[in-house]
């Protein structure tokens, strides 16, 4: 037996058109990966899409390929993730399968599927790890798996787009998600198709090495951070029940997904001007071969003078884009100047007369000004602050200004 | 303020209506079109009046209607504010009519603009609003619907004016503007003052150089003085002697003179001599040859005499001569006549056939007879003719001779007269020439006694002579000692010239100098407070505005974020702005493009930014009297169904006293307080309360 665990796919995950439309070949082509590999069914371990209701192009495609495997009589088994659940139930999913191209395997909202050779059943996803205690309890199941013998040759699968806590990357452990152990998991099953992390994972149930847990990862990095780190995977497995020695073996084998090559660029903007970051990062861009490939570039550090917009960053993305990059997204929110780490807390809550008052007396606790310069600068503060009158020209308006400029710095005599 | 009723009248699609509006959250609730924007548009004209850009007539007043009014009922402060404004269809626009206010049952009547005065004043708003746009009420009390999302698809430049203005904050870049404005007068000023210092080196050299000048005049004049001393003293002496030779030459003077008037006299007397000498050789020369004239010449009274007679007689017979020529000559005339008549008569007969007299016929032999009577007659004729003629030849002849004769006569008397005018002169000329002769004499001795006078003369003159000689060479002397002491006076004079002229100069130099000193010292003043205004000053104002900017920008955005965060159903979509106010939407810090936005978070970034403007505006200008009021205008536009419930928090999130809603969204009905209903029928809005 053979059949394709994918998970994660988020089909319609991105904004950008041109990342859309990589997220749905990638699903494609893994579509027609299972097809020339003659699987026996798909299973789809959550978030097919990235929303309950998905764009009309999204789901064109997407019911394109389900179609395939339709004609090639392959069957499709899911069960809903985060993403695209709805508590309502208004979600495209059951639109799908309506239309047939699909089954959801959900013990509750669904319905387990079971045939001479294989018995396979779900838990949808939902948001904030609502699905945990449901997995938890899952007590039907137990009683529906307990009812037949265990050794009877069929596989059992259970798909699950759930958080796993031996499997929680470092950098999520400090969120707090919600996730459930191995431990906690139904123990009545032979291969646990889960999905929900994006990470490219199989681990042994504890108690028994044969039964098989694993995450295949995303099938299109859906956010930035797993574009700069991974790429898309699925697996296809390979089962034989060996009756002899009472053992179920499974082959995995994890399936890359890899369309456009993706370059990363990491630039320090620490010390750099506006003009000089852009030489900079266009220094880089020119070393690289843009062609057909995601750029993502993040740019971080503080600019030693001038603001964030003064960094020309669309003239970077035209250059990227010139040189036929098939996409270019840039990150800039590390990136800060000298201007904006002002200390803030010293003026916050304070009018701008206040600000002002403290912003002179503060430079002449550091000597930048006299005491009789800080008076001057008060009364230009205000001498300065006019307006041309209606019908006034330019001309009048210059004169007004600089003769009540000199009458009040007594400059008459030497003006 | 709150805003306690709304009157229309004649605005857009309300021909009459008054809506009651209560404290809270209320909902102005209708389909699009029923006339929820209109109230709040009427109540903001009736606060301002018409803006231009913003707000004009021709949107509010009904069409086809000539008048309308909106009468707008506040609470501001505790005190019952009336507006009423009114609207008028004009010829080709709409104006505002009159206005009045009545506070506290006071009704006073007020030209538009005393009325948005008092308006901006009681609500606290900046007084320069009265000639410009309201953005702060329109960005912390009402936007239109249409409008929200514009300032975030503004120009950055556009924008950050924009905040400026509505922040207050656009005072540093009046401030700056006008610096730079009194800067540039600066710079012109300075130029000017400059141009009057260009020459200040050269004229302090010119100074130094007039000084050494001076210096060296006055070196000059005193070596030249005593020379110039000398010198007169010179032509003095010399003057002395030459008076003392010409005392002595002035006795000589008077021989000198009376030798030269005799030297003259005796020249003239000598050519006077000579004249008379050649006068008299030839006076005798004329007298030789009349002498020899006169001896040929027979000259006597009486031939005189004898001549004359005969030229009388003459003349006598010539005249008896001429008398017969013309008898005779008359006579052949009338032969002559009476031949043609003959010659004609015997041509007429021969062709005659009929006598003209009596009619009867002519013969031929009677014209034969006639004819030879006539030819008869006519040989007669020619005889007697012939015979005259011929005597007429004779006295012709006659004549001519007779007139040779007294012509002769007339010659010979001629002569004779010539002869007797020869001889007086002959007598005269010999006079003449005895008078010469005796003149002649006397001016020989005239002659001799000068030649002995100039002889004295020139005797006494030969010893005067060396004295002069002496004079002459001291009169040189004299000339060239002159000479000497006028070219060294023109030098001392030039040299004194000189002097006063450097002085003047000098003192003139150092006025200037002066003078451009103190524009120099002004200068530097002018540099200084160049420098100061450039450096200190600009930088100052510079760093006020961006610490503002930066505190205004930080809770703006804290407060952006946070409004964004609750309108949206993307968790991982986050916003913030940068030191521009521009908004950036981003995805774990990618950003992302506002056109991949739905329609609903293009609608909550809008909202959120506005709602964060509102806070932060009325934290700052906290003195608005419009900071309790709220006015959000189809604030959901697109939002989907989990959005539109967000909005219950954010509605109790926003505490305003009181908070007016326009949707047409039936959920949001749950969300408020008051519902007030709008109808159209019959493009006409109606209320229900």
């Amino acid at each position: 037996m053979k059949f394709a665990h994918i998970a994660d796919c988020h089909l319609g995950a991105w904004r950008q058109p041109e990342l859309q439309k990589l997220n749905l070949l990638a699903f494609e082509k893994a579509i027609d990966t299972c097809i020339e590999q003659n699987v026996d069914f798909v299973l789809i371990a959550g978030d097919l899409f990235d929303t309950a209701i998905p764009s009309i192009d999204i789901l064109k495609g997407t019911t394109n390929k389900l179609r395939q495997l339709k004609e090639k009589s392959i069957e499709c088994f899911f069960v809903a993730g985060s993403h695209d659940f709805s508590p309502s139930g208004k979600s495209i999913l059951s639109v799908l399968e309506k239309a047939g191209l699909c089954k959801n395997v959900d013990i509750n909202t669904g319905k387990p599927i079971e045939t001479d050779n294989m018995f396979i059943a779900g838990i949808d996803g939902k948001t904030r790890g609502l699905e945990i205690n449901e997995i938890k309890n899952i007590k039907n199941i137990k009683n529906q798996i307990n009812a037949k013998k265990d050794k009877d040759n069929k596989i059992k699968i259970l798909l699950l787009h759930t958080t796993l806590k031996e499997l929680l990357p470092a950098e999520l452990k400090s969120l707090n998600l919600s996730s459930i152990a191995l431990e906690e998991l139904p123990d009545n099953f032979d291969y646990y198709a889960l999905g929900h992390l994006h990470i490219t994972k199989q681990i042994m149930h504890p108690r028994h090495s044969s039964k098989v847990i694993a995450y295949p990862g995303s099938l299109f990095p859906t956010s930035f951070s797993e574009l700069e780190s991974n790429t898309g995977n699925f697996y296809l497995v390979e089962y034989e029940n060996d009756n002899e020695n009472d053992k179920k073996d499974f082959k995995v084998k994890e399936i890359q997904i890899k369309l456009q090559e993706i370059v990363n660029l990491n630039i320090n903007a620490d010390n750099e001007t506006p003009e000089s970051l852009k030489e900079k990062i266009l220094k880089e861009l020119e070393k690289k071969n843009l062609k057909d490939k995601i750029i993502t570039l993040r740019t971080e550090g503080t600019l030693k003078s001038g603001k964030l917009s003064d960094v020309n960053f669309k003239a970077i993305t035209e250059f990227a884009l010139k040189q036929g990059c098939y996409c270019f997204l840039q990150n800039t929110s590390k990136l800060t100047t000298k201007e904006l780490s002002i200390h803030l807390s010293d003026i916050s809550n304070l009018s701008i007369e206040q600000i002002e008052e403290k912003i002179l007396c503060d430079m002449k606790k550091e000597k930048k000004i006299k005491n009789k310069d800080e008076t001057k600068m008060k009364l230009l503060l205000r001498l300065f602050d006019k307006e041309k009158q209606e019908g006034e020209t330019n001309a009048t308006f210059a004169e007004r200004i600089t003769s009540k400029i000199v009458k009040s710095l007594k400059l008459e005599e030497k003006w | 303020m709150l805003i306690k009723s709304v009157k229309l009248h004649n605005i857009r699609s309300y021909l009459e209506s008054k809506i009651e509006l209560p404290k809270g959250s209320v909902l102005l609730s209708g389909d699009i079109g029923s006339g929820k924007s209109t109230v709040l548009l009427a109540t903001e004209f009736a606060l301002f009046g018409l803006q231009r850009g913003l707000l004009d007539g021709a949107s509010l007043l009904r069409s086809n209607k000539k008048e309308g009014f909106v009468e707008l009922e506040l609470e501001i402060n505790n005190k019952v504010i009336k507006i009423k404004r009114e609207l008028k269809r004009e010829k080709k626009s709409v104006v505002q009519g009159n206005a009045t206010i009545n506070i506290d049952g006071t009704t006073k009547e007020l030209a538009a603009t005393e009325l948005k005065q008092f308006i901006l004043n009681t609500l606290n708003y900046p007084s320069g609003l009265l000639t410009k746009r309201n953005l702060i009420y329109r960005f912390t009390v009402y936007t239109p619907q249409e409008e929200m999302k514009r300032i975030l698809l503004e120009k950055p430049e556009t924008r950050l004016d924009t905040l400026r203005k509505v922040f207050d904050v656009d005072k540093y870049k009046r401030i700056k503007d006008s610096c730079e404005i009194f800067l540039n007068q600066l710079k012109e000023k300075k130029k000017e003052k400059e141009g009057q210092l260009v020459d200040l080196p050269f004229k302090q050299e010119q100074l130094s150089k007039k000084e050494k000048e001076s210096k060296e005049n006055e070196k000059k004049i005193n070596e030249l003085k005593p020379k110039l001393a000398n010198a007169k003293k010179r032509v003095k002496q010399i003057k002395d002697l030459i008076l003392k030779q010409e005392n002595e030459i002035e006795k000589f003077k008077l021989v000198r003179e009376n030798l030269a008037k005799t030297e003259t006299k005796h020249g003239e007397k000598i050519k006077q001599l000579n004249e008379i000498n050649n006068e008299i050789k030839e006076l005798e020369k004329l007298i030789t040859s009349l002498k020899n004239e006169l001896s040929k010449l027979k000259y006597q009274d009486k031939e005189k005499e004898k001549i004359k007679k005969s030229i009388t007689e003459q003349e006598q017979l010539l005249k008896n001569l001429r008398a017969k020529e013309k008898l005779i000559e008359k006579e052949l005339s009338s032969f002559t006549t009476r031949k043609q008549i003959l010659e004609k008569d015997i041509h007429n007969i021969s062709d005659l056939k009929t006598c003209p007299v009596c009619k009867q016929e002519v013969t031929s032999e009677h014209r034969k007879k006639i004819t030879s009577e006539i030819n008869q007659e006519l040989v007669k004729l020619n005889k007697q003719f012939n015979e005259k003629n011929k005597s007429l030849q004779e006295l012709s002849d006659k004549l001519e001779t007779v007139e040779k004769q007294v012509q002769d006569l007339n010659e010979e008397e001629k002569i004779v007269e010539i002869a007797k005018i020869k001889f007086q002169n002959f007598n005269e000329k010999q006079k003449q020439k005895l008078k010469l002769i005796k003149t002649s004499k006397q001016i020989d001795e005239e002659i001799k006694t000068l030649a002995d006078k100039k002889n004295e003369y020139e005797k006494t003159l030969k010893e005067t002579k060396e004295l002069e000689l002496k004079h002459k060479k001291t009169r040189e002397q004299l000339e060239t000692e002159q000479e000497k002491e006028h070219v060294l006076a023109l030098d001392y004079k030039g040299i004194e010239k000189g002097k006063e002229n450097i002085l003047k100069e000098m003192s003139e130099l150092k006025i200037e100098i002066n003078k451009k000193l103190k524009v120099k010292s002004a200068l530097e003043e002018l540099k200084k407070l160049q420098n100061w205004l450039n450096k200190d000053f600009l930088f100052i104002a510079d760093t006020i505005e961006k610490q503002v900017m930066a505190n205004l920008n930080a809770e703006f955005n804290l407060l952006f974020q946070k409004w964004f965060e609750m309108l949206v159903e993307d968790e991982n979509l986050k916003t913030r702005t940068d030191f521009d106010f521009t908004p950036s939407i981003e995805q774990e810090g990618y950003e992302i493009n506002y056109n991949y936005l739905s329609g609903g978070e293009r609608t909550a970034l809008a909202l959120a930014y506005r709602l964060a403007l509102n806070q932060v505006i009325n934290s700052m200008l906290s003195k608005l009297a419009t900071r309790n009021l709220l006015i959000l205008d189809e604030p959901t536009d697109g939002f989907s169904s989990e959005q539109l419930d967000k909005m219950r928090d954010v509605l109790q999130e926003l505490k305003a006293e009181q908070l007016i809603l326009v949707s047409h969204e039936t959920k949001i009905e749950s969300f408020v307080e008051h519902i007030i209903r709008f109808q159209k029928q019959g493009h006409v809005s109606r209320v229900e309360m």
